[in-house]
């Protein structure tokens, strides 16, 4: 019955259950080949290489923490906002002192983050809800704090090295690699994610879980409120906007279900990241205008939601 | 007769080396090196108007025998930023984009110097003066076009002082573009000197429905409200939407409408009598003469030896259905304000050695809505 229900590539080979758990892989693989060939050898160059590392690098990084809500099966649409907000005070806190800087984006990004968890946690918001409410509070108070855009000394470029990138990336995935794979911290999450009643008579501490998760997500979207602003040296209204959407696609795009629980992947989050970037750097490479390019995010963004509905525990109440 | 044959074959050389060298000189002085220039650009907004700006810029690309390389953006800094490394990434010559503030310049300058690649602008000048002095003496900034943006929005203001307008709803990009500061500041110079009274001003609109929501608030909140002026706002179909907001509370007409930046609907309701005054149509001419500049000094003959090339384009005022069909005809259609001719012969100094600022500064000068029928409709 199980052979018969496999899309048996080869004896003993590609099950659909195998497929379905790693079509983020294939679809990577499909991106890469697929635009490697279309823009004929200039998607992998060198340059583009760097190119699509910093278009990657962001996203990855919040990605990556975004494994711990995606698991709990909630969603924080204020991402964007955040980096925006902390972005803002950052610039504000350089007019005192340059080394200010990163603290307070950090600091910022993690205040932000406990009201999302506290909100979603002991007030019983739905995420959803909650965080899009948030979202709209910290975009006005950037708005009405910043009155246009505020800029910080050029000098601070030095920060928007390939280097303290790769070093910055490789704290955070480690960070998060072995909380969500190695510690109890990541099985709990999942464990809350798959059924919140089971992990509380378990004797999971659900609402503390669910505060910490979006903490960790507000913490590095400080991260990347501090990067975005060394890279551009002005914090604006703008900054970090729709930044929300790109790390929800990344995170679906790698295969993470919505329904949350121990489906959800870590990896999904890296690969899911590499694959936006390296789709949207190939789109561009090859001249497609923004109206196909935004079709094309959507049916790849449908296509991916089908097949990583978890569909077996759709029916549990959590 | 061996002495024939060796002149015959030393002539035959050098007629061959003088034609090869003549080919060489024609070769070199008929059209500029290849070049490509990389433009953030949303292709993915329909207005007619960005489309019309995407258009411009290409043509003025194109008539020096470039290739215009476009990338999504979304307008904001740190996108614009993503939007320059990618370009620079991509072995682009000159990069041209719309700034969202002066603060991320240094930043666009410095990528720019590293990789030796040309910038220029659009729409905005350079407000902060430390910033204008440190771009200026940069060997990278080309330059650009921008407008008057203060004197405009104090002088619509005025208009619209004259046709009865005495409170006044606003509508504005977001604050910190250059051009929204400005047109604030020249807003509240004309209403101080006309006796306006700004209600309120509501910022960074992006879509209809907020425009919507935006005109019944301003309805609803004042009631002695009896002009709504658009000094900017990216949101796509503004005047329709205002216009359908306004109807339904019975207002149209009643409310005076004016906006800065002509849009292809103008024609409508300035026949209908709901719509009174708009002043634009630097939209066509500004990316293009933008374009202008920095095709010139990416190909080796700026218009200006020293320093940056900076050009004030004309606002146009539109107050007919006549005159917004000519714009809807001849500026927003597929074809750029200037032909591919007009822009190698008048504007591109590898061709013509008369260019300089006074011949651009005339030129520019003599545009307008009906200078554009005339050039193409023959």
């Amino acid at each position: 019955m199980e052979n018969s229900k496999s899309f048996t590539a080869a004896k003993g080979g590609l099950t659909k259950e195998k497929f379905l758990n790693n079509f983020a892989f294939f679809g990577l693989l499909l991106v890469l080949v697929l635009f490697e060939i279309l823009t004929r050898g200039k998607l992998l160059g060198q340059r583009n290489l760097m190119n699509i590392f910093n278009n990657f690098f962001s996203i990855a990084l919040c990605a990556m923490m975004y494994s711990f809500v995606m698991a709990l099966g909630e969603l924080d649409l204020s991402v964007g906002a955040i980096v925006g907000f902390s972005a803002a005070m950052a610039a504000f806190a350089s007019e005192i002192s340059i080394y200010l800087i990163l603290p307070v984006a950090l600091i910022t990004g993690l205040l932000i983050g406990l009201i999302n968890g506290f909100a979603t946690a002991y007030l019983r918001v739905e995420s959803f809800i909650g965080t899009l409410a948030v979202s709209f509070v910290f975009r006005g108070l950037t708005t009405y704090f910043l009155n246009g855009s505020v800029g910080i000394p050029i000098a601070m470029r030095a920060f928007d090295k390939d280097w303290v990138k790769i070093i910055a990336l490789l704290l955070v995935l480690t960070i998060s690699y072995l909380l969500y794979e190695r510690c109890a911290f990541g099985k709990h999450c999942r464990a809350v994610g798959a059924s919140h009643e089971a992990a509380r008579q378990s004797g999971v501490n659900v609402q503390k879980t669910r505060m910490a998760a979006f903490a960790l997500v507000g913490l590095v979207c400080g991260l990347v409120g501090f990067f975005t602003l060394v890279r551009a040296c002005t914090a604006s209204s703008k900054t970090g906007n729709s930044f929300e959407f790109d790390v929800l696609l990344a995170v679906l795009f790698g295969g993470m279900p919505l329904s949350g629980g121990w489906p959800v992947k870590f990896r999904a989050a890296v690969i899911g990241s590499i694959a936006m970037a390296a789709l949207k750097s190939g789109m561009s490479l090859i001249g497609i205008d923004g109206l196909t390019q935004q079709v094309v995010e959507g049916v790849i963004l449908i296509a991916v939601v089908v097949l990583s509905f978890d569909r077996r525990n759709a029916g549990v109440i959590k | 007769m061996k002495l024939k044959k060796i002149t015959a074959c030393v002539l035959a050389a050098t007629m061959t080396a003088s034609l090869f060298a003549g080919m060489g000189v024609q070769a070199e002085s008929a059209d500029p090196e290849p070049f490509t220039i990389g433009f953030p650009w949303d292709t993915a907004n329909t207005d007619p108007t960005w489309i019309s700006i995407y258009n411009n810029v290409k043509a003025a690309v194109e008539a020096a025998g470039g290739e215009l390389v476009n990338v999504e953006t979304d307008n904001s800094a740190d996108g614009l930023i993503d939007n320059v490394s990618e370009l620079i990434s991509r072995d682009v010559d000159g990069i041209l984009f719309m700034p969202a503030s002066d603060s991320m310049l240094p930043t666009v300058d410095a990528m720019c110097a590293d990789a030796g690649v040309y910038w220029g602008t659009i729409f905005r000048t350079i407000s902060d003066e430390d910033i204008q002095e440190a771009m200026y003496s940069s060997d990278w900034f080309a330059g650009g076009c921008h407008e008057d943006d203060e004197a405009c929005a104090a002088d619509i203001v005025k208009s619209m002082s004259e046709m009865g307008v005495t409170d006044l709803g606003v509508i504005n990009i977001a604050k910190g573009d250059t051009s929204s500061d400005l047109r604030d500041k020249g807003a509240a110079e004309g209403a101080e000197e006309a006796g306006v009274n700004i209600l309120n001003t509501t910022y960074d609109i992006s879509v209809t429905t907020d425009m919507t929501k935006t005109i019944e608030s301003y309805i609803a909140a004042y009631p002695e409200m009896n002009g709504i002026l658009v000094l900017g706002t990216y949101c796509e179909a503004a005047i329709p939407t205002i216009e359908k907001a306004l109807a339904d509370h019975n207002k149209a007409g009643e409310i005076k409408v004016g906006r800065i930046d002509f849009e292809s609907s103008l024609g409508d309701y300035l026949h209908e009598g709901t719509f009174h005054v708009s002043y634009g149509g630097q939209q066509q001419i500004d990316p293009l003469m933008s374009a202008v500049i920095l095709v010139n000094k990416v190909i080796g003959t700026p218009i200006v030896e020293e320093g940056p090339t900076n050009i004030i384009t004309p606002y146009l005022e539109l107050t007919s259905a006549e005159e917004a069909a000519d714009f809807n005809d001849y500026f927003l259609g597929d074809e750029a304000v200037y032909t591919a001719d007009e822009i190698k012969d008048s504007m591109i100094k590898y061709y013509n050695a008369d260019i300089d600022m006074d011949y651009m500064d005339k030129l520019i000068a003599t545009f307008s809505i009906a200078d554009v029928v005339s050039r193409h409709s023959k």
